[in-house]
């Protein structure tokens, strides 16, 4: 019982103090606030059945974060896909630089989902790209690439805009 | 505009804000693994179940003899019958075949207790006198090379035993005469040999230790076979 309190303690710490950034992370992945919940509710019972026996708790969340991402995407094949042609187009209420955050952001969202997952590891949990790829389970190489082509899209998507 | 790796670092910062509860993962996490927990024994349950079914239905279907045939024994090993009714000292298990050099090279002729009259004394006796744990079969057959197989555990006792539960006075009625050429020796360690001599038919023999006798003794087809032609 007491082995318990303490867990939940410990967890209870980790989720105070990761927790914000999981859900902004899964947020920018899934480009939904209540997939993005789900989605880290998942992400975190999972590391909570598992506690104890992970070494290193964030980089273990991070990855099921992804990888369960990645897996749903695949399984609703053509719930989201690239084009050519913007359906919606941002309003220029002279607001400036916040629009061209708001416009990067709606574009991040046109990506395929492992470019998405890429961008948000790289550039805005400031992974390494060779942690980039142990968390996503692929090569460096495929790191380089999708991350370049991902960065590619925005430009040109965004300067278009 | 074309975003630069800051810009884009700043724009995917922005609008991080609320955290989570903790407890309501928590509360979410010990649900989850109730339910795993469930599904797991409701799982272990079903195999059980259904583990039982199937032992229960091949239990049933061995007892009523249509179950499958048995697999077929490795080479080098005796067949085992299943005991007919009514025989007794069939052994259930533990017959191999064994090195014919062991047995003696032709039976020793025993002389019939009384001169092997009816009823002599020590005649009933038992035939093995103490516990058989292994027994090696020497089958003769005229002039045919001798076959043997060995014995052990219960299939020795209960070929011991079937020999001493047969009768120990002759059968009255008439009877085949004449010793055919059929011989067997039973060999325990540590107890005199017996010696059974053949008639006409398998079931028409006796055996003999030199001090008790036995007539009509069932022969286990395993045992039979050594001095079948």
């Amino acid at each position: 019982m007491r082995d318990r309190a303490e867990k939940d303690a410990a967890f209870s710490t980790f989720v105070r103090a990761n927790g914000a950034t999981l859900l902004h992370a899964a947020r920018l992945l899934t480009g939904d606030h209540h997939r993005a919940e789900d989605l880290v509710q998942a992400a975190l019972t999972k590391l909570y059945l598992r506690w104890g026996r992970v070494d290193a708790p964030l980089a273990y969340t991070r990855r099921v974060l992804v990888t369960t991402h990645l897996d749903a995407s695949r399984r609703r094949w053509g719930g989201e896909r690239p084009s050519e042609v913007i359906p919606e187009t941002a309003v220029d209420d002279g607001s400036g630089r916040a629009d061209d955050r708001d416009e990067l952001r709606r574009l991040l969202r046109d990506l395929e989902p492992r470019e998405r997952a890429v961008i948000v590891l790289r550039y805005y949990c400031d992974l390494s790209e060779q942690d980039t790829a142990t968390t996503l389970r692929i090569p460096l190489g495929t790191v380089k690439s999708t991350g370049s082509r991902a960065l590619a899209k925005l430009r040109v998507q965004a300067g278009r805009t | 505009m074309s975003p630069s790796e800051d810009e884009l670092r700043a724009a995917l910062r922005e609008g991080q804000d609320g955290g989570l509860d903790a407890d309501a993962v928590i509360r979410h996490a010990h649900t989850a693994r109730r339910a795993r927990r469930v599904r797991f024994a409701t799982t272990a349950g079903a195999v059980i179940v259904v583990a039982g079914i199937g032992a229960g239905a091949a239990a049933l279907a061995h007892h009523d003899g249509s179950g499958p045939a048995p697999a077929a024994q490795p080479p080098g090993r005796a067949s085992v019958a299943t005991p007919a009714p009514g025989h007794a000292g069939v052994p259930a298990a533990g017959v191999r075949s064994a090195d014919p050099s062991q047995c003696p090279v032709r039976p020793e002729r025993l002389m019939l207790p009384g001169g092997g009259g009816t009823g002599q004394f020590g005649g009933d006796g038992p035939l093995f006198t103490a516990t058989v744990n292994s027994l090696l079969a020497c089958g003769y057959r005229g002039s045919g090379p001798v076959r043997a197989v060995q014995l052990t555990g219960d299939g020795a006792q209960s070929v011991a035993d079937g020999l001493d539960a047969a009768v120990a006075v002759a059968p009255g009625g008439p009877r085949c005469s004449g010793p055919s050429a059929a011989g067997l020796v039973l060999r325990a360690p540590g107890q005199p040999d017996v010696v059974v001599t053949f008639s006409c038919a398998p079931d028409s023999n006796q055996a003999t230790n030199g001090t008790a006798v036995r007539y009509d003794w069932h022969v286990p087809p395993s045992l039979l076979q050594l001095v079948a032609p």
